[in-house]
């Protein structure tokens, strides 16, 4: 495959260089598209849409008039954002109505800049569930062995990035659906902080958990897409106190501290990739380990919370289309009808005493580090993983780390840490203080710098 | 909710073993001081008192 001009970052400079033009990079994305169908990324695709959006920003650039750096860049969207020009299921069986003609904020933001909105990505139904294995469409299958999966809930966008379809995709993380199929896929994907990126137009799982995200080849691309991404609007309320993206911000603290103790374990080969990746980085930043105390109930706060408002949501939609839903998904619903309030306000406590463990953490370091997941990509019909002690279901295995961020509503980033010994990528996943989205993005920067990995490239 | 869906053997199990878990690990947390988070904002820091009281 040619991988010239896949990142974001090389398709910007060479448009605004005129070494390219959108309709070119349009029908390469398209013929990579068709070439790997058998993957399973795409849920829907407008080719005649996608083309329109491309001659019209060609016709702006020749005039001089581009609307910004990304105007001509494919960009996938997730199958839970409203789009105008695609259909909007969830890849579910069971879809409320949708407003027709009507963006999502940031895919608004991203077309008012000009960026081709190329079709909508695979995911796990509704977003309720990591692996991607329960999608109406069927499930996406891993660029390096269709037989393993990718992870999700945003499996088809890591794919659609991973395969050198598009150079970014949007996402969404309720307990890691960005990150978790980044990282088995060996890409970059950012989750920002709760309240920073508007979830308007974003079907959502469980609302106080959610968030919007952006899977991309290089951190150099969420620098790039950030602006359109981050701040302030009117039509989500958890956003009217959020600070545009300031890109003059600059990374300062050196401070990491990695996780570890009960419900932190991982698999030895993934714990050699991030050992390796940490003595690399050790010249440039200051590592030290905590041992924490159990996890058990601050997951389960996670997911207590997380099934209640699902359960909330989905309640007249679970009435009129039972059918719809698939096996797993009305199981987590009716799990969810079945916690009271009194045990959803307790998880909200523990919610608060977990964020108090971490206000303590981040007075000790800048950066929170674990592996993104204890694991590499599972194979396609394996239901149970065991590592260190512990035998969890694959589902588990995914979300294993990733629920703090959204518990805390930290912004969290995964980046290739290397390979393992079988060949699949590991992830580094970093948190930082929330809002602090400038200084983990930078950092996160710095990291991929030395780590010099190019995972992507090995097997693209 | 509808309380007539015909669940399968596979789905009882999960949704009997999906509310052991969390209860049982909610159980571990002593939480009769503890304030809840903010149901819908989490993050947002605590509002400052008029004339700083």
């Amino acid at each position: 495959m040619d991988n010239s001009l896949n990142s974001v970052t090389e398709q910007a400079a060479a448009l605004a260089q005129s070494g390219t033009t959108s309709s070119e990079l349009v029908e390469k994305a398209l013929d990579q598209f068709r070439s790997s169908q058998h993957l399973n990324a795409f849920v829907a695709l407008n080719e005649k849409a996608v083309r329109r959006q491309a001659e019209q920003s060609d016709e702006r650039r020749k005039k001089g008039r581009g609307l910004s750096p990304v105007d001509g860049i494919p960009i996938a969207v997730k199958d839970n954002y409203w789009t105008l020009d695609h259909p909007t299921t969830a890849c579910s069986g069971a879809v409320p109505k949708i407003p027709e003609g009507q963006d999502a904020t940031i895919v608004r933001n991203l077309r008012e800049a000009g960026a081709v909105i190329f079709g909508k990505t695979n995911m796990h139904e509704w977003a309720y569930g990591a692996t991607n294995t329960g999608s109406s469409i069927g499930p996406t299958r891993h660029p390096l062995d269709p037989n393993h999966i990718t992870g999700g809930s945003s499996g088809g966008s890591a794919l659609a990035v991973a395969d050198g379809v598009v150079g970014a995709a949007l996402g969404s993380d309720t307990g890691g659906s960005v990150r978790i199929p980044s990282a088995a896929c060996g890409i970059v994907g950012y989750k920002p902080s709760y309240g920073r990126a508007s979830r308007y137009g974003v079907l959502p799982l469980s609302w106080s958990l959610d968030a919007p995200g952006l899977l991309t080849r290089d951190v150099k691309d969420l620098l790039l897409l950030a602006p359109y991404l981050l701040g302030a609007d009117p039509q989500d309320p958890s956003t009217f106190s959020a600070r545009r993206f300031d890109p003059e911000s600059t990374a300062r603290g050196k401070k990491v501290l990695a996780l570890t103790g009960p419900y932190l374990e991982r698999r030895a080969d993934v714990e050699d990739v991030i050992q390796g990746a940490r003595e690399r980085l050790g010249r440039d930043f200051d590592w030290n380990t905590v041992q924490m105390e159990t996890m058990e109930p601050y997951f389960a706060a996670w997911e207590a919370i997380l099934h209640s408002e699902a359960s909330s949501y989905h309640q007249h939609l679970l009435q009129e289309k039972p059918d719809g839903f698939g096996d797993v998904t009305i199981a987590h619903l009716v799990a969810g009808n079945q916690l009271s309030a009194v045990e959803y306000l307790h998880a909200q406590k523990i919610r608060q005493q977990f964020m108090g463990i971490l206000t303590v953490l981040f007075e000790k370091a800048d950066i929170l580090a674990l592996p993104t997941l204890p694991v590499t990509a599972p194979g396609q019909d394996e239901v149970w993983q065991e590592f260190d002690g512990r035998r969890v279901t694959t589902q588990d295995s995914m979300t294993w780390f990733c629920w703090m961020g959204n518990l805390a509503g930290l912004p969290s980033i995964t980046v290739p840490a290397g390979l393992a010994e079988n060949g699949f990528p590991v992830g580094l996943m970093m948190m930082a203080k929330p809002g602090e989205d400038e200084y983990l993005l930078q950092t996160a920067l710095q990291v991929q710098t030395v780590l010099q990995q190019s995972v992507v490239s090995e097997f693209a | 909710m509808k309380t007539d869906l015909q669940l399968s053997d596979d789905q009882l199990r999960r949704i009997r073993e999906t509310l052991t878990r969390i209860r049982k690990g909610l159980s571990m947390m002593d939480v009769r001081q503890a304030e809840p988070a903010h149901i819908f904002h989490p993050i947002l820091p605590p509002l400052e008192k008029p004339n700083g009281q």
